[in-house]
């Protein structure tokens, strides 16, 4: 069975093919929680930290927003507004500028994978079937 | 890249306070913060004044779910996702994850 895969739900499929995605997301959704957050992590890429992946985040914790690059462009907004009010020059405050990341390699956007056939039928009823509230 | 960032130190920050106090201003629609656009595909002009506004015209894609409807969605991926969690249930969670990640589900 072909499905539409973005990018990061094959990185997934493949992380899982040999690795625990339930573990990947509860040692992320630890991390994220803590007091003080270890970024390397998410960026040697033991844990994941991009829009896609905010999302799930954002769903497993109670307290996680999602962003990407629409969240940045308005907050880009409201924090230039703010600026201008508070009078504070944009280039001395480095801690409320939200820094570009590096231009991402080129990849194809979609793609078609296969997915195996139990997770293709569980995803059949992700869609309409909720077991937690069954 | 820093290698650890720290909540408390960072949330205390002046300027970081500041924009916590104005930005719940926005939220609450307390300082008349206005903002429009028009959306590029359907060329309709958006304006509104604050989050209950823009909420009050949210929609999904746009023209189809409203804020309430894609809430719903999202509350049952969420509960899916969690339960798949508590669950440990490998598969269930990769299912979940694929779906909340936009995979298109188009067998």
């Amino acid at each position: 069975m072909g499905w539409r895969v973005a990018h990061n739900g094959q990185w997934l499929i493949n992380y899982a093919s040999t690795q625990s995605v339930v573990e990947l997301l509860e040692d992320a959704a630890f991390e994220l929680a803590s007091e003080t957050v270890y970024i390397k992590l998410f960026s040697r890429g033991q844990l994941r930290m991009n829009a896609a992946f905010t999302k799930v985040y954002s769903l497993i914790m109670d307290d996680f927003l999602i962003y990407d690059s629409r969240v940045a462009a308005a907050l880009c907004m409201i924090i230039v507004h703010y600026l201008e009010k508070s009078a504070i020059r944009l280039f001395q405050k480095r801690s409320i500028c939200i820094p570009c990341l590096p231009k991402k390699a080129p990849i194809p956007l979609l793609q078609r994978i296969e997915i195996q056939a139990p997770v293709a039928s569980i995803l059949q009823k992700c869609m309409g079937v909720n077991p937690a509230t069954r | 890249m820093m290698g650890s960032f720290n909540r408390a130190s960072y949330l205390a920050l002046p300027e970081v306070q500041g924009f916590i106090t104005y930005l719940s201003s926005v939220i609450k629609n307390r300082n008349g913060f206005s903002h429009q656009y028009i959306n590029r595909r359907s060329k309709k002009n958006y304006t509104f004044n604050s989050q209950d506004h823009a909420l009050n015209q949210y929609s999904w894609p746009e023209g189809k779910n409203s804020f309430k409807e894609t809430e719903r969605t999202l509350e049952d991926l969420q509960s899916q996702l969690r339960f798949s969690l508590k669950q440990r249930d490998e598969k269930m969670t990769l299912a979940a994850c694929l779906y909340s990640n936009g995979v298109a589900c188009s067998p």
